[in-house]
């Protein structure tokens, strides 16, 4: 079973301020957190918007280029989501499905956008470097921007597969579960990212 | 790219298995994955749960459809109706009713009344006075039981005051079709064997059918 959230990254602050509430607590099981909105109590989606925002937002910008689109979407995904609750057939399951939705999302805007023949290469510098050591970061921080207009240009199913592998850190079974589509099939999708990202990387360099 | 290389990137074969000329495209290729996975430190926007929040807020909750169903249907709500919408819609339900419901229908008027019961108009145009006669000779009591005195003869007594076996008596009847029967002696059910109808009545005898038609409405005189 994927369980598709990212609760490192949940802030303490978040938590405690459930549990000194007298609220769900932040670290509920997505099931059981599910089942309050459904009973009424909307506030307990917040912890879902929490667990979730961050990594939806990150696939959303790789797959896009800009912050701004990347947090319109994924906060399309969560409300969706909260819409669609009273469908979601296995709330243990809550953060697959909303990938799905996310994904599906994205999907769309990608194809309006080439609609509206927006070029791929006007994407913003993605990160900038941090204050620690100025001047490794900023070589890091020019890595990760070749890096994201070389994504950029891969295929779409190669570039999702590459963002969830190894931007994201998933592992095989888990996004091949959540994209429906078998490991070896997957594996197959990540090696052709490398080749054509490998590729993008000599013709940019 | 080398299989290795990606069985190496893919976690499947430590750096030492690989072949010597493989190692540095090995180590270039893990410098730039980590790259990747450094990427997936960023964060959303501070704002995005306040913004979703907002937005779940101005949302119904999602309930299951029935209770969303149940919720509409009990909510109060306001409803703008046009007269001659409404007056339309009073109509066809009333058609409606007379199509579905005959017995609402003014009933057949009565063909004469070669029977025992004749009809003659009340001052209630809803109400007709039927005369009930039963020949039935020797009898000590005879009354009339109907559905439209609930089936009950005790204050519905015929008379004979002259003993010839001729019992009659005039009963306020709503217009309508009805049901009755005669009860002779206070036990005896019998059918009036002079009524134009009958129908079963479900207990091996049958009843006798009165149709109670409104009386016509007096000519005008010219």
């Amino acid at each position: 079973m994927v369980a598709w959230r990212d609760a490192k990254r949940v802030p303490s602050s978040i938590m405690s301020r459930e549990i000194a509430a007298g609220q769900m607590p932040g670290d509920a099981s997505d099931a059981h957190v599910v089942a309050a909105v459904r009973r009424g109590e909307r506030e307990a989606f917040r912890i879902l918007v929490v667990r979730y925002q961050d990594v939806l937002y990150r696939y959303a910008l790789r797959m896009t280029g800009q912050p701004d689109v990347a947090a319109d979407l994924a906060q399309a995904a969560l409300v969706k989501a909260y819409g669609s609750l009273s469908r979601c057939r296995d709330p243990e399951r809550f953060g697959a499905w909303l990938f799905r939705i996310h994904a599906n999302g994205c999907k769309d805007y990608l194809k309006s956008r080439r609609r509206r023949d927006v070029s791929l290469d006007e994407r913003p510098v993605a990160s900038a470097p941090s204050e620690n050591d100025p001047a490794a970061e900023l070589e890091r921080s020019e890595l990760r921007t070749l890096l994201d207009e070389a994504l950029a240009r891969l295929p779409e199913p190669q570039r999702q597969a590459f963002i969830l592998k190894h931007v994201e850190g998933r592992s095989y079974e888990e996004i091949a579960e959540l994209l429906g589509v078998s490991v070896p099939a997957l594996k197959m999708r990540v090696h052709r990212a490398r080749e054509a990202l490998r590729t993008v990387l000599e013709e940019v360099l | 790219m080398h299989p290795d290389l990606h069985r190496f990137l893919d976690g499947e074969l430590p750096l030492a298995a690989l072949p010597p000329e493989l190692r540095a495209e090995a180590e270039e290729w893990q410098a730039l994955l980590d790259a990747a996975a450094a990427l997936g430190e960023e964060r959303a926007p501070a704002s995005l749960e306040h913004r979703v929040m907002a937005a779940v807020a101005r949302m119904a909750p999602p309930l299951p459809a029935w209770r969303r169903l149940l919720r509409w249907l009990v909510a109060p709500r306001t409803v703008q109706v046009r007269p001659a919408g409404l007056l339309v819609a009073a109509a066809a339900a009333a058609a409606l009713i007379l199509v579905a419901w005959p017995e609402s229908r003014p009933p057949l008027p009565a063909t004469g009344a070669p029977g025992s019961a004749a009809v003659t108009a009340s001052a209630e145009p809803a109400v007709v006075l039927v005369q009930f006669v039963y020949h039935g000779g020797a009898a000590r009591s005879v009354a009339i039981a109907g559905d439209f005195n609930g089936w009950d003869p005790a204050h519905h007594g015929l008379r004979d005051p002259d003993g010839d076996g001729i019992w009659t008596a005039v009963f306020p009847v709503p217009v309508g079709l009805h049901k009755y029967m005669f009860v002779v002696d206070g036990e005896r059910w019998v059918t009036d064997p002079n009524a134009e109808r009958y129908i079963d009545d479900g207990f091996g005898m049958r009843n006798a059918l009165l149709s109670v038609t409104p009386p016509p409405a007096p000519r005008r005189a010219s």
